[in-house]
């Protein structure tokens, strides 16, 4: 019966961690070790460890992503929660705001580097909100974040269609609490390259 | 590979079956003082105990209907002067000595097969005629009865029958129309093993019955109602990214109603039944779209930079209310369909969202933040004054009954977000606590006609 095999198929399922990007499948080996090994000026040691061309992409931009200090915002306990998501560059928001901190613009421009010398690379782009308010609002705050981010890769030469965006709102927050330094974890645009 | 995992990736199930997870239980934070007293004697061939509110006891669903009205005040059965199942046996004295004003009494009576025959009479101790209040005469009770039906039921169906039944008693009472037999939609989150699962439910107005429309691995949203109260509309997430279906609530068969890149959000079916206004980013900034069903014809509503949100239609469709920032921050406007003319209708605070009109188009119900904290609001159009109606600062997604009386929005208890029910004037509170997970986006359906 069909109910037999959604329920065969979630057990599958189950078993694996549903996440809607390759790289992160294959990145999530790396992901189990902690940010912060990822050495700033010794990006080699990642290419040394994968193979896979993305891995390589998003362990690169990874390293860099950590010289902009966009962990420096936010507390442990988010880095892992937000780590747990899979290997992604992350941005964070003041509450109601989609402006970009200026310590962000040399991650993005890495970013946007990667992505102009490899036109057929793709990233999803997605916004994120604290749980307050309307979730309706929230969703079209999300989109305000992630298109303000879409914007500056766009400015720094990045094509439009290399740019998968999604706003999540309120709906997928990596902290459950009710404490400032939840909402702040959760007000975020995670950057993904696809596979 | 890839594919499959692809394919693995978009987990959802539609399912009938009703769950076994506890449904949402009502209680009365808050009645009115001076709530009417009333009696619901347990019928004839049905059981005294009251108390079990899983049953399919009528005079348990009556009373507990009427009680979590908050308009009612209901007397226990030990203290009533009598189990009278016929408006005859009442001695109205006895009634009138325990300050109760209306008395309710019926048979249930088996007629084999599963077939139930249901009497039941609405009595007012006080209109026995005065000097044969202790007689038992014909006439003297017969001017205390109110209203009586039969009717005839499956034994699954009493407990819809009792809830009908205390429709007709609240309408009776009242001078308005009981919302006992309306149902209320909602998500569910629950988390099992480090995973999320998310649920589409509807369930009965006070919490039974819950059953699953969608379940899904990834976020559900903002279900709205059809004016037939026959489907529900609502964003899924399954797959990642955000897409409009319309769904048959009894057969469970769906269809996708809009997926375009970027945002397919907030949906609100048009009170006519034909078209539904949504928000797309089809220009890069959410905007109300309004969907014509039959021709699939997209007409923009709202135009610019600014983010709008969140339609809802004037009652007699002519116009949507949505939220905006083009002020600067979110406050409720109103569209005219045919000008296009946008006016803005909320100035208290800097945050006003999540609009709704009352039933009778001369109220609408907020979502309202004041320093810091998110309450349910509802302002008169005509006099622009904006009353709160919750208090706990931690409130979202209100939606009004078909009544117009009562509002139900997602709240926090416990540390949990559970579903909460207030009265339009304020005065009634109730909380529907879930046993397992968290409740949010809730939506009253409209009158059943069923």
């Amino acid at each position: 019966m069909k109910m037999k095999n959604l329920s065969l198929s979630a057990a599958v399922i189950v078993s694996v961690i549903a996440l809607s990007a390759c790289s992160t499948l294959m990145g999530k080996k790396a992901q189990t070790q902690r940010p912060e090994v990822y050495n700033a000026n010794q990006p080699s040691e990642q290419q040394n460890a994968t193979g896979a061309t993305q891995n390589q992409a998003a362990a690169a931009t990874q390293a860099y992503g950590q010289t902009g200090s966009s962990f420096a915002d936010t507390s442990p306990k988010c880095q892992l929660a937000v780590a747990k998501g899979g290997v992604a560059q992350h941005y964070f928001f003041n509450f109601d705001q989609s402006n970009i901190r200026s310590q962000y613009m040399k991650s993005l421009q890495v970013q946007a580097d990667y992505l102009t010398t490899n036109p057929k690379a793709k990233v999803k782009i997605a916004g994120n909100t604290d749980d307050r308010g309307s979730r309706e609002y929230n969703i079209a705050l999300g989109w305000r974040r992630a298109k303000a981010i879409a914007r500056v890769l766009e400015q720094y030469g990045v094509e439009k269609s290399q740019l998968k965006l999604v706003s999540y709102g309120a709906e997928k927050p990596v902290m459950l609490g009710t404490t400032d330094a939840d909402y702040q974890c959760n007000r975020r645009v995670d950057i993904q390259y696809l596979g | 590979m890839m594919r499959i995992l692809h394919f693995l990736f978009i987990l959802i199930g539609i399912v009938f079956a009703t769950f076994s997870h506890a449904a949402l239980d009502l209680e009365l934070t808050q009645g009115i003082q001076g709530a009417t007293p009333i009696a619901i004697v347990p019928f004839a061939g049905q059981s005294r105990d009251l108390h079990n509110a899983r049953s399919n006891n009528i005079a348990a669903v009556i009373t507990n209907d009427l009680a979590h009205s908050g308009q009612f005040n209901t007397i226990p059965v030990n203290q009533m002067p009598g189990r009278p199942h016929n408006a005859a046996n009442i001695v109205f004295k006895a009634w009138q000595k325990k300050g109760v004003n209306n008395v309710v009494v019926g048979k249930v009576i088996a007629k084999g097969g599963n077939h139930y025959q249901v009497t039941f009479q609405l009595v007012n101790v006080y209109n026995a005629r005065p000097n044969k209040t202790n007689d038992s005469s014909r006439q003297a009770w017969q001017n205390a009865v109110l209203l009586q039906k039969t009717f005839t039921a499956a034994g699954n169906q009493l407990r819809a029958l009792a809830h009908h039944i205390s429709d007709l008693i609240y309408q009776q009472l009242t001078g308005i129309r009981g919302i006992f037999s309306t149902k209320i939609a909602y998500i569910l989150v629950q988390e099992h093993n480090g995973q999320r699962k998310y649920y589409l439910e509807v369930a009965d107005a006070d919490g039974h019955n819950p059953k699953a429309l969608l379940t899904s691995s990834q976020p559900i949203m903002s279900p709205t109602w059809s004016p037939d109260g026959k489907q529900l509309a609502y964003v899924s997430f399954e797959g990642g990214f955000p897409a409009i279906y319309a769904q048959h609530v009894a057969t469970g068969s769906r269809r996708k109603l809009s997926k375009v890149p970027g945002i397919n959000g907030a949906p609100a079916w048009s009170p006519d039944g034909k078209k539904i206004a949504l928000v797309l980013t089809k220009t890069g900034y959410p905007k109300i779209y309004v969907l014509t069903l039959r021709t699939r014809k997209l007409q923009q509503v709202t135009h610019g930079w600014s983010i709008d949100t969140e339609p809802n239609w004037s009652p007699d469709g002519k116009s949507i209310i949505f939220t905006s920032n083009r002020g600067g921050g979110p406050q409720i406007y109103q569209v005219t369909l045919a000008t296009k003319q946008v006016q803005r209708l909320t100035y208290d605070g800097s945050y006003n969202a999540t609009a709704s009109f009352t039933p009778d188009g001369k109220n609408i119900i907020v979502l309202h933040r004041q320093n810091g904290l998110y309450n349910i609001a509802i302002q008169n159009l005509e006099k622009g004054r904006m009353d709160l109606l919750t208090q706990s600062g931690q409130d979202q997604s209100p939606s009004v009954a078909p009544n117009g009386k009562m509002v139900v929005y997602a709240t926090q208890y416990g540390g949990r977000g559970v579903l909460g029910i207030v009265s339009t004037d304020g005065r009634i509170k109730l909380l529907l606590p879930a046993h397992e997970g968290i409740v949010r986006e809730p939506v009253w359906s409209p009158f059943l006609n069923n």
